[in-house]
């Protein structure tokens, strides 16, 4: 019997439909399944081990061994100091540019807010170049014959202020954003009731901040607990967190594995705890309860202060440029500077574009830019289908469901870097893929570290598109993935961008992960900075973070556009 | 229940686009494991220690591989790939990680420390090469009596400085009997580069030193030791031995001591570098201290080219093979038969020449305890 070409083209692209619609979920669980669950409950396995008297000796070490305290006690308290540092920064930053109105403002918060999405290792780099015993600082205080032995690169607080120039941002972003919804109406309620200065400070400025110094600080905590590259580097051998600490635990000469896994158990359940307060915080930050409209308050200007608070601002304003600007411009001048004959030079950018294997990296350096724009474009890729399929499969499921899933498909972010590689590398390097190619772990630990970063962006986007117009498409004769291609997924174009962003941002600056899973021939850009930093080769790493930095920033901008329309950092 | 054309072009469009991005790095990132491929694993600077390209001295890397490996390669029909890893350590782990279906055949660069470690993993093979009467006896028990590794190297760690920052006034004890109380006084410590035990093999080997004078020969406490040492502003502790070295050598610190090798002088010595550096060890009741450092290569269990892996063994303890040594590795060539360059007799620390801590322990005694002084030593300096 003859079938009519035509029916049979629409019998086989409804089955494709109905594939796609079925497997919707069930594709993005099964690789969160794979690549995050399994690996989890491998580490735990780890953990325990084959004898209950093995995991009761390592619960015991860990408690009782003096030297798992000291971790434990310092991991919290760097965190903790950080968190301070980073709102000491940030509050009266975020004030200023939350309450003022002055000439590019808008630029120059991007420029002050832009270092959280650095990665780690351009950070490490800035820190040496600027705050070094042979960086700016100590260099321009030279020219007047001040010499303060000053190395703010290595060492205690070199760690605290890097990780406040990480995350100062997000403090300001918190500050400036919640000072911008501030209604006016109660603010003028307020003062003709006569409240002002402390009063003032106490009962209405402090209320409508505090959720959103909250959340910004639980957040800032939660990566400072979790900071590996910055400690590693910064630390001068003398200062080693929880994560730091499974990292050298699970290599040899200690192999202590089974340490190690207990460890990141332990740093889990903290992080998990963290990230759910995070969650419960944000969720009231983000639905405040508003009674009628709001009217935003408008922005004082500057202009028109006197001198005296002008003075203030400017300098404040000043003093937080320069330690934003200051690490990113000594990176620059690094990598456009022969070092060592101090001229400017074009040199470093020709070695690391170079094709020929460098001693140092094993490779040659244009293959690290090649190997990192691969992953980059497989995470993003991978990333992209597998969230859109979430977020398609979302849609069908019932709303206690979706609360349910939403959770599943934004667990990875619980999971800190090293968790998510010890966890992959563990599972998965009893097979013999492995051997042959180590890449497709690392593809799979990006795409993992970036799955929650794009699974938020286009979740929120796409809850903003108008379900109206899929059901006049329906009505029309549109199916529903042509609907959602040509209508949905068009309408969601800013999310999609900021998650491309991100996950562009998290792949090519990832670390941590990446130093754990590699083979010399999967070296990445972060890897070979590292590298580099290491052979004291700082032109060639200039270089290198320069390109990243270039990347990142850009990334930035995609991601900015975002949050000016609410999306949370 | 149509897909529109645009539809379909973006579904079509995206697929190709994955396709092609995979497809390139299946072909730039994946290891084609080839029939009669030896595989080598070592750390990243085996034999490349012997050239200066800015005044043209010594030997190019180039001519060393093609010494060394093509003209095995050659003789033998067999390609040879060699993967290099910025660290023994990582070296170590990713064999512990292929343990159960090895790619490797060999494995150069295991010292006396490291065996340790990959005994423990079960993860080589005791071969007893037909070239190894060519080595004395003592560099053999020193590494591996068991041959699960067998000598190609050796030498001493030694304390290395700047001569003309430590003046003789200023310093005197480098001149005389430097011990290590010594290295506590406050004008040492501050000018002390160790490298990190936790990351670096002669961090590691001083560590060990350490040890061994304090537990064995002063009879005191060896944790008070580095207690002292990292109070305050202390000992400058450098992540690996490019850093410390650069540190102390090339940039503008007050830093100009650090825990190198015994062979640095004859280093500067043949290159013509005219370096202020001079070389100093412990000296311990009478007796002068340091720590020896044995290289060793080894053939993996369950090499699939276990045939190849144990003539490139033979190979690389003979003569051909082992004259690059001194003054390309900088280290003393295990083989007895091979001359030493003149610089190596005028400047190099030979181990005959000292005590060697390495006798005050037992092999069990350092297995046993390697990773409970590393945490002990962590313990300390996180203070």
């Amino acid at each position: 019997m003859e079938v009519p070409i035509v029916a049979l083209k629409r019998k086989s692209l409804r089955r494709l439909s109905l594939v796609f619609d079925t497997l919707g979920l069930g594709v993005p669980l099964a690789v969160l399944f794979f690549f995050i669950f399994i690996p989890f409950f491998f580490v735990l396995f780890l953990a325990i081990g084959e004898t209950s008297e093995g995991f009761i000796n390592a619960i015991i070490t860990v408690l009782e061994g003096s030297l798992y305290h000291q971790i434990f006690r310092f991991t919290i308290l760097q965190a903790g100091i950080s968190t301070g540092l980073s709102l000491l920064i940030g509050i009266p930053i975020g004030y200023i540019f939350g309450r003022f109105e002055f000439f590019s403002r808008k630029t120059l918060l991007a420029l002050v807010t832009v270092p959280f999405i650095l990665p780690p290792l351009y950070v490490v780099l800035g820190f040496i170049r600027f705050w070094g015993s042979a960086g700016f600082v100590n260099r321009f205080l030279a020219i007047f014959g001040i010499d303060l032995g000053l190395d703010l690169s290595r060492g205690f607080w070199a760690i605290i202020i890097a990780h406040a120039f990480y995350n100062a941002p997000l403090v300001i972003y918190w500050v400036s954003s919640a000072l911008a919804i501030l209604d006016k109406d109660q603010i003028d309620a307020a003062r003709t009731l006569g409240s002002k200065n402390l009063h003032f400070i106490r009962r209405i400025l402090l209320p409508n901040m505090l959720p959103g110094l909250l959340a910004a600080s639980i957040l800032t905590f939660t990566y400072c607990l979790l900071s590996f590259a910055i400690v590693l580097e910064l630390g001068g051998g003398q200062f080693y967190t929880i994560e730091l600490q499974i990292w050298i635990l699970y290599k040899p000469p200690f192999s202590l594995r089974q340490l190690a896994g207990v460890l990141a158990i332990f740093q889990t359940f903290m992080s998990i705890l963290l990230i759910y307060l995070y969650s419960k915080v944000s969720a009231v930050v983000l639905s405040p309860v508003k009674v009628g409209e709001i009217k935003p308050i408008e922005r004082r200007r500057m202009a028109t202060e006197s001198a005296k608070i002008k003075g203030l601002l400017l300098g404040v304003l000043g003093f937080i440029l320069i330690f934003d600007l200051g690490p990113m411009v000594s990176i620059a001048l690094s990598a456009f500077q022969d070092v060592e004959r101090g001229i400017w030079t074009l040199k470093n950018f020709s070695v690391i574009f170079s094709n020929r294997s460098s001693a140092i990296l094993h490779i040659s350096p244009a293959k690290t830019i090649i190997n990192t724009c691969l992953f980059a474009s497989l995470a993003v890729m991978l990333d992209l289908g597998l969230v859109v399929m979430a977020i398609r499969g979302l849609e069908r499921t019932p709303q206690k469901v979706q609360h349910i899933l939403e959770s599943i498909f934004f667990s990875p972010i619980g999971l800190s870097s090293i968790t998510i590689a010890l966890g992959l590398l563990y599972t998965y390097s009893r097979f013999k893929w492995y051997y042959t190619s180590s890449w497709i772990l690392i593809v799979i630990a990006h795409t993992m570290i970036g799955f929650p970063f794009m699974f938020r962006a286009l979740l929120s986007s796409y809850r903003k598109v108008n379900p109206d117009y899929v059901y006049a498409a329906r009505t029309l004769g549109s199916s529903r993935l042509d609907a959602f291609l040509r209508i949905q997924l068009p309408l969601m174009t800013p999310g999609i961008q900021t998650g491309i962003a991100f996950v562009i941002a998290v792949s090519i600056g990832e670390f941590a992960a990446t130093n754990f899973i590699y083979w010399p021939e999967a070296t990445t850009m972060s890897i070979a900075i590292y590298k580099y930093i290491g052979a004291r080769q700082y032109g060639f790493a200039g270089a290198m973070c320069f390109l990243v930095g270039l990347v990142s920033m850009l990334c930035f901008l995609a991601i900015q556009k975002s949050i000016d329309e609410g999306l949370p950092l | 229940m149509a897909l529109s054309r645009e539809s379909r072009r973006l579904l079509i469009g995206a697929t190709i686009v994955l396709v092609v991005i995979v497809a390139v790095a299946i072909v730039t990132l994946s290891r084609r494991p080839e029939e009669r491929t030896l595989n080598i694993y070592t750390y990243d600077s085996l034999l490349k220690w012997g050239y200066d390209e800015a005044s043209g001295i010594g030997t190019p890397y180039k001519e060393i591989f093609a010494a060394v490996f093509s003209a095995f390669e050659q003789e033998h029909g067999i390609t040879i790939q060699v993967t290099e890893f910025e660290s023994t350590g990582t070296m170590i782990e990713q064999l512990v990680r292929e343990k159960e279906s090895p790619i490797a055949d060999v494995v150069i660069g295991i010292d006396n420390l490291d065996i340790i470690t990959l005994k423990e993993a079960n993860v080589l093979k005791p071969y007893t090469p037909i070239t190894l009467n060519n080595i004395p006896t003592r560099l053999i028990t020193a590494l591996d009596p068991e041959h699960y590794v067998v000598p190609y190297d050796f030498g001493v760690i030694a304390l290395v400085y700047d001569a003309v920052a430590l003046t003789a006034e200023s310093y005197p004890e480098l001149q005389a009997d430097l011990t290590l109380a010594d290295l506590t006084m406050d004008k040492y410590r501050s000018t002390f580069v160790i490298e990190n035990p936790l990351t670096s093999s002669p961090g590691k080997s001083f560590l060990l030193w350490q040890i061994g004078i304090y537990e064995k020969v002063l009879h005191q406490s060896w944790q008070d030791w580095w207690r002292a040492m990292t109070e305050g502003d202390g000992v400058f502790i450098a992540s690996g031995w490019t850093e410390a070295f650069e540190r102390v050598f090339f940039e503008e610190t007050d830093d100009h001591l650090v825990v190198s090798y015994g062979t640095d002088l004859a280093y500067n010595a043949f290159f013509e570098y005219g370096s202020n550096a001079h070389i100093t060890l412990s000296h311990e009741q009478g007796n002068t201290y340091s720590w020896f450092q044995v290289e060793g290569l080894g053939l993996i269990n369950g090499a699939q080219h276990e045939k190849f892996a144990k003539q490139f063994i033979d190979w690389f303890l003979t003569e051909p093979v082992q004259i690059y040594f001194p003054t390309n590795n900088w280290m003393y060539p295990a083989n007895q038969n091979v001359k030493l360059p003149q610089v190596f007799v005028e400047h190099a620390v030979h181990p005959d020449e000292v005590s060697l801590v390495n006798n005050l322990f037992s092999q069990e005694e350092i297995a046993l305890n390697l990773k409970d002084w590393l945490q002990e030593w962590q313990t300390i300096v996180m203070g």
